[in-house]
């Protein structure tokens, strides 16, 4: 499976709206992704696995309490196979947006 | 590599209890070539992610890149990779913390994608990172012993 595939497939149970790269619709609560992606080179200089470097951005409007869904959220990217992920608050005026921070491997383990 | 020749326990014990009692000037240099490799690295993956303004006027960010002096406590020492100073925003004539400024480049915003390069930058060289420091640390037992 396929690392978008993946985060969709275990985050949409909790927001209805998960997009890699960015959202442009008109829901005040979504979540974007993206990953940087770092080869686990072999010997023979072809890589073993791709080692993704995840950020999950979940966007929500001020006010609403974040933290259940924040936890549900950080455990439904662990059991999918990802690390744990680290939480940035990064809100600003404009609304609550929680940064989850974690790395998955394609094509075998990291 | 070193090796250690020993010819009964207390000269054992004395090589090792000398190999744990590095001095602080070479502890101060091996956390600078750590913080000073991991600085470079932040630097390019922050150009290699674009972040650079098409602002001449504005000091970059990654221009404000700079290293702390190394502090000591009870768990070790540690060096910060840390962004100097502020930058006026052309379009609202504000001045803007260079960390702030560096902070939505990594984490983005409603508005803005991110374009992490701190992370990335790190991670894509922390072997360089962690030898930096093992080069300082293995010529100074060179010379010690």
């Amino acid at each position: 499976m396929s690392m978008d595939s993946l985060v969709r497939e275990a985050l949409l149970p909790l927001v209805p709206i998960v997009e890699p790269h960015s959202y442009d619709g008109e829901e005040l609560e979504y979540i974007t992704f993206q990953s940087t992606i770092l080869p686990e080179v072999h010997a023979d200089g072809h890589p073993g696995a791709l080692r993704h470097l995840l950020q999950v951005h979940w966007f929500l409007p001020r006010r609403v309490n974040p933290n259940a869904k924040k936890r549900a959220i950080a455990e439904e990217l662990w059991a999918a196979g990802l690390t744990y992920p680290s939480i940035t608050d990064a809100s600003d005026e404009e609304g609550q947006h929680y940064v989850f921070e974690c790395e998955g491997a394609e094509n075998g383990d990291v | 590599m070193a090796t250690f020749e020993v010819s009964g326990f207390s000269e054992l014990n004395q090589a090792l209890s000398r190999v744990s009692d590095v001095p602080e000037e070479i502890k101060r240099e091996i956390l600078t070539a750590m913080g000073e490799e991991a600085l470079a690295a932040v630097r390019e993956a922050g150009e290699a992610a674009g972040i650079r303004s098409a602002d001449p006027e504005a000091k970059h960010v990654l221009d404000a890149l700079s290293l702390s002096k190394v502090k000591f406590n009870d768990n070790g020492g540690s060096v910060l990779v840390t962004f100097k100073g502020s930058r006026k925003d052309a379009k609202h004539g504000k001045r803007t913390r260079q960390a702030a400024v560096a902070f939505y480049n990594e984490y983005g915003t409603k508005h803005q994608r991110a374009r992490p390069f701190m992370r990335p930058g790190i991670e894509r060289r922390r072997q360089q990172i962690y030898e930096a420091g093992e080069k300082v640390y293995h010529r100074w037992l060179k010379s010690s012993f």
